[in-house]
């Protein structure tokens, strides 16, 4: 359904004027929604079965000094294959808008996040809460008059300000007595082996039985997406490195997207193909930490070390295409940094050779062991109508039977040219959607990696690898949306640009931050060994939920 | 590519919902197979050579000159190339390049200091990439480590250079990668020494 | 005055020293030398295999494995000893401070305890009791106590599910365990783990594990249970480092943390023992008695010491190396499937295996054709299995080596995998 299809059907079933398109000529076409409609357009957009908007991609709130807020909500429908974005603007003084968390449950945290950092009110949210932030902080950095704080709690904020600590730490979470139960609370993380990074989970146990496991998050915040305002869109390209460490190639190409879309640059066809073989290389080596590190986390030592070491050889091959092995900065607004040199294709082509008898031990070694699938299997199932409705995408959302992947269902770069399958969960264990499911997509997605990789080293054409741009990049005031497919799915940056050369408001949608709230979830009923097992199979990376 | 995983199972219990003889026998049998086959693996692992090297004592060659040319390692200014221009300073994110450009007494410019904090640089490349002359390059050099994070603002001016002027075709040859360096990082080249038997040894 | 006081004393203790008897000063002095030697004899065996799972986990892992302390690094775990005594010993102020303190040492001493009776060689034997195995059985109870002390100690929620896990478990597998070791128990008729070794011979037919397809069976059990009750992985919960953080001695550091490891690994040796002596004909040497070892005098006799326990430390050896592997190779159960795997699995195949046994030995003669037409068949069984696990791995193996051939023209950046 287009656009004005879609509009129309709005306007019809809000009549008194609520509904109108923003006049803007913007690359996403908008819909601004009056504030007080907002709940009840977006039941009827997930509701009417011809809408069918049943993702709730990012909301995003954007400050907008000196008198509004607005609120930006990214739907998808992954039935109909459309989208929409949806607009509110809120008075600043006051900013109210009624939460949409009770129509899709992955609002729950997005609406969190954003009343943390911008300070928007939304009413009839069941725990509102700061996310990211400690709970005691002061003021919403990214609004647009915020000024940082030079100490919290004696502690300089920046290197450059030194304030000696003299300051005691006031005790900041003590333990309430809360009413009398027979659970008890553990603290899984915030340094927890199983926790990969930063981050905690706050156990409610029935001896090992969880009852809850609530996470808690922002141990990693570094507030990329305000560093982003404050920088050049080009020099925002390192910091994107940094939002998935493991997938850097990804968050890499999904924020030169959103620019180049800004801007209107076309990325030579060569560069494409670079950006594909880049991007699929570190799938594959993200896929070798996310079900290594899962391996590990039930005790298995042995087939991390040996995905690590696959790992590495990737780590060498990347060092040669861009220079680093973790934090690539490989992508340019308008192509890649460098051009990857034959002697580079030959030795990617050499390792596929090596690695796929050891792909085949990989799984006598671990992945068809007993013990292993009984960890597994039928353990923390997650049902294809929970997963979209959470906004899980990438393997999570595949594991839970649900086809969908953008380079098939949203073509970008080259990926329409090259075939490979979609690997879903199909309860290869057990149920559709649980831990085993997503491992094995994990594995799957391994072997389509080499077959794309295989095409894309024989198709590669000569040419330039970057497109003629500006050394200053100057993008008229508009705002686009770019998504590549991560290893943890949807990797999507949002940016608003105001005619200036920063940014005006740029918003990070990782796959990550959506899986967190699925942890809770899923918790009530497992074991504690399965919430280790959980986190593990949803491959869960700390910095890209905080970001 | 074959694959070890067998399809999906038709049940959707395995092992727990089956109940009886069968099921008991069956759970027993798979279990024996597959701990079989995991330690057939590690087994055939036993009698192949490591592949780590020693680090960073025990190996044949410094890992510098086994990275390759694209490697970003610390950033290294050829200040005899260097024309102030200052678009690096310009275009790092972090601002961690520091270039003072003044003139001199005979009318020209000299460059009076060119520091890199090397402890907040993130190797990014974008300051390399806009120098026109190759004067800031990035080096395979990454071992830096020092008593004082300080250390690492690196001052690859100490007395005022006359900035260059050049045309882009008639700049001088640039200085061996990494070998600025050895003069601006302090305590420079104080690592482990290589083993005696050139590394060889790796068992 | 001091009279008094004199007088006092004798009283109070009964101390007169023309009177007194000193032959109990005398047995501390003799203990506690028995103890030290012991203790050296331990850190013996369970020392280098410290080494030996880094080194071996590291080959698995295509990793070298610690090569720096002593030749190919055999005395690293010297070197790790001396740095946990060197290390602080913190106690949690939270703790329960006498418990803490005292918890690893229960520990060790459980384990310690059990070498009382494992015959090392033809006469090394501390104390070759008649009910060994029971004495063995009992005494890992020991080791419970101490590990759940440990966990509930340490006031950290973490310790104690590891400690409560540990108490579940061990009592658990000390049944599939017993009973499979009542079936060796059954086929010796004792429980002296000397007696045990008598009875079987030197060469592996002779061995209980080849008597029957039961026995070979029941090995198979006990090795399982022995290595559940040794918390090694696959059944580690009580530590699972990646869920229990370290579990029971998370809050353990320097000396009492070495206690632990120290009885860890000592443990292998002790389910090693076990399963050799019970199953794989202890020390027995091929072509000699015992009857000819004990007869023999002078030089002869201490050859013979040797030589049996040469033959012991490889048998076990090989047992150590396997539980090893097998660390290293398999994912750690969860809580519930621990507790099915014993009593839904292990339990009832113990059982059953026994009711095999008892049939077996009442309805064939020992040393008749029927025997030893099963003795064969299960030799059979035995060089079948392995044969099977032998062609597995060369399988992989060899599809490595059909790879490397294939790369063999193109230029790699890596060292490839280079075969032996």
């Amino acid at each position: 359904m287009t656009f004005t299809e879609i509009l129309q059907r709005l306007q019809a079933a809000f009549p008194d004027g609520g509904v109108e398109a923003v006049e803007d000529a913007l690359l996403d076409p908008a819909v601004r929604v009056r504030a007080d409609l907002v709940h009840a357009a977006c039941l009827f957009l997930r509701d009417e079965p011809d809408l069918w908007m049943d993702t709730l991609r990012v909301i995003t709130a954007i400050d907008r000094p000196p008198d509004a807020i607005d609120v930006v909500y990214h739907l998808l429908s992954m039935r109909h294959h459309h989208t929409l974005v949806l607009k509110a603007r809120l008075p600043r003084e006051t900013p109210a808008v009624a939460t949409v968390s009770d129509v899709w449950a992955s609002a729950d945290w997005f609406e969190r996040e954003q009343f943390d950092l911008v300070g928007v009110d939304f009413t009839g949210h069941p725990d509102l809460r700061r996310l990211m932030m400690p709970v005691d902080w002061v003021g919403h950095p990214l609004r647009k008059d915020y000024v940082r704080p030079d100490v919290y709690h004696g502690i300089p904020t920046s290197r450059d300000r030194v304030v000696p600590v003299t300051q005691a730490l006031p005790p900041q979470h003590q333990a309430k007595a809360g009413p009398e139960t027979d659970l008890m609370l553990l603290n899984l993380g915030p340094h927890h082996p199983a926790t990969h990074g930063v981050l905690n989970f706050l156990l409610e146990t029935d001896g090992e039985i969880v009852r809850r496991a609530k996470p808690d998050v922002g141990y990693l915040h570094r507030g990329i997406e305000k560093i982003a305002e404050m920088n050049a869109y080009a020099g925002t390209m390192p910091y994107t490195d940094r939002v998935d460490y493991l997938g850097g190639m990804f968050t890499n190409q999904a924020w030169a997207m959103a620019c180049e879309r800004l801007l209107g640059i076309e990325v030579p066809r060569r560069a494409e193909f670079c950006r594909v073989i880049a991007c699929e290389l570190n799938r594959i080596a993200s896929h070798f930490v996310g079900t290594g590190s899962m391996a590990m986390d039930l005790g298995a030592f042995t087939p991390f070390i040996h995905w690590l070491r696959e790992r590495e050889k990737i780590n060498d091959i990347m060092e040669r295409i861009c220079g680093a092995r973790l934090t690539y900065t490989y992508m340019r607004i308008g192509g890649v940094a460098r051009d990857i040199d034959a002697a580079t294709l030959e030795m990617i082509s050499a390792w596929m050779d090596h690695f796929e008898p050891i792909c085949s031990e990989f799984d006598r070694l671990i992945t068809g062991n007993e013990i292993f699938v009984q960890r597994l299997a039928n353990v923390a199932t997650l049902s294809a109508e929970d997963a979209i409705s959470y906004s899980l995408v990438g393997p999570n959302l595949r594991a839970s039977g649900v086809k969908w992947d953008l380079r098939r269902d949203e073509p970008y770069s080259v990926y329409p040219e090259l075939e490979f399958d979609v690997p879903v969960g199909l309860g290869w264990r057990g149920h559709v959607g649980d831990c085993y499911d997503r491992l094995i997509v994990r594995l799957f997605e391994i072997r389509e990696c080499i077959r794309i990789l295989r095409q894309a080293i024989a198709m590669i054409p000569d040419g330039e690898v970057r497109a003629k741009v500006p050394r200053v990049l100057k993008p008229a005031a508009n705002e686009a949306y770019g998504r590549v497919e991560a290893p943890r799915g949807e990797a999507g940056f949002y940016a608003v640009s105001d005619g200036t050369d920063k940014p005006y408001r740029v918003r990070i949608r990782t796959g990550c931050f959506t899986a967190m709230p699925v942890i809770d979830h899923l918790s009530p009923g497992l074991l504690v060994a399965d919430i280790v097992a959980l986190i593990g199979s949803l491959d869960v990376i700390a910095p890209e939920v905080d970001r | 590519m074959v694959s070890a995983v067998p399809p999906p199972v038709g049940d959707p219990m395995p092992g727990r919902g089956t109940g009886g003889l069968k099921g008991w026998i069956a759970n027993w049998a798979r279990t024996a197979t597959t701990v079989l086959d995991g330690l057939a693996v590690t087994m055939s692992w036993m009698f192949r050579r490591p592949l780590t090297i020693q680090y960073p004592d025990k190996i044949p060659q410094p890992v510098q000159q086994m990275l390759p040319e694209t490697y970003r390692g610390i950033l290294e200014l050829d200040v005899r190339l260097c024309t102030g221009c200052l678009q690096c300073q310009k275009t790092c994110p972090i601002g961690c390049i520091d270039i003072v450009v003044e003139k001199n007494e005979a009318g020209g410019r000299d460059i009076t200091r060119f520091d890199i904090d090397v402890s907040r640089c993130m190797y990014c490349g974008l300051c390399s990439e806009v120098c026109t002359f190759a004067a800031l390059r990035h080096s395979s050099e990454f071992e830096a480590t020092q008593p004082d994070i300080r250390n690492l603002n690196l001052h690859f001016v100490t007395k005022p250079v006359p900035v260059a002027r050049h045309k882009p075709g008639e700049a001088p040859p640039r200085a061996p990668r990494g070998s600025i360096l050895k003069d601006v990082i302090p305590g420079y080249g104080r690592r482990p020494g290589k083993a005696p038997d050139g590394g060889e040894k790796n068992r | 005055m001091l009279r008094d006081v004199a007088t006092f004393l004798e009283r109070l203790l009964g101390f007169d020293p023309a009177t007194f008897d000193y032959s109990w000063v005398t047995a501390v002095v003799v203990i506690g030398a028995a103890s030290l030697l012991a203790f050296v004899f331990i850190a013996l065996f369970a020392g280098p295999v410290t080494w030996w799972e880094r080194r071996i986990a590291g080959r698995i892992q295509c990793r070298i494995g610690p090569n720096r302390v002593g030749p190919q690094g055999v005395l690293q775990w010297l070197a790790d000893g001396i740095k946990c005594f060197l290390k602080e010993d913190l106690v949690p102020a939270a703790a329960d401070q006498g418990l803490f303190r005292f918890a690893p040492y229960l520990v060790f001493g459980g384990y310690m305890a059990t070498f009382a009776v494992l015959p090392f060689g033809a006469n090394l034997v501390a104390a070759d009791l008649d009910v060994g195995l029971l004495y063995l059985l009992a005494i890992t109870g020991l080791v419970v106590i101490g590990i759940l002390m440990a966990g509930w100690a340490s006031n950290s929620k973490w310790a104690l599910f590891g400690g409560i896990r540990s108490a579940a478990q061990l009592v658990s597998y000390e049944i599939p365990s017993a009973f499979s070791l009542m079936s060796v128990v059954l086929a010796a008729g004792t429980m002296s783990m000397q007696g045990i070794i008598g009875q079987q011979g030197a060469w592996p037919w002779e061995w209980f594990v080849f008597k029957n397809p039961f026995l070979f069976a029941a090995f198979f059990l006990s090795l399982t249970a022995s290595v559940a009750e040794g918390n090694r992985t696959p059944f580690d919960l009580p530590e699972g480092e990646s869920e229990l953080v370290a579990g029971y001695h998370v809050e353990y550091s320097g000396m009492r943390f070495l206690w632990f490891m120290f009885a860890e690994w000592g443990n292998l040796w002790v389910i090693a023992t076990i399963a050799t002596v019970c199953f794989l004909g202890g020390w027995q040497v091929p072509g000699v008695t015992p009857a000819e070892i004990a007869a023999s005098t002078g030089l002869a006799f201490w050859g013979w010491q040797a030589l049996s326990f040469a033959v012991f430390v490889a048998k076990a050896s090989v047992l150590v190396a396997f539980v090893i592997q097998l660390r290293w190779t398999l994912p750690r159960l969860r809580v519930d499937q621990l507790m099915i795997t014993c009593w839904k699995y292990l339990v009832p195949g113990a059982l059953l295996n026994l009711a095999g046994v008892l049939v077996l030995l009442a309805v064939v003669p020992d040393q008749g054709v029927a025997d030893w037409a099963i003795r064969g068949a299960t030799l059979f069984l035995g060089l079948a299995l392995a044969s099977v696990f032998v062609w597995k791995a060369r399988a992989g193996y060899l599809a490595d080596r059909d790879l490397y051939r294939r790369m063999e023209g193109k230029e790699l950046w890596y060292p490839p995998y280079r075969l032996p």
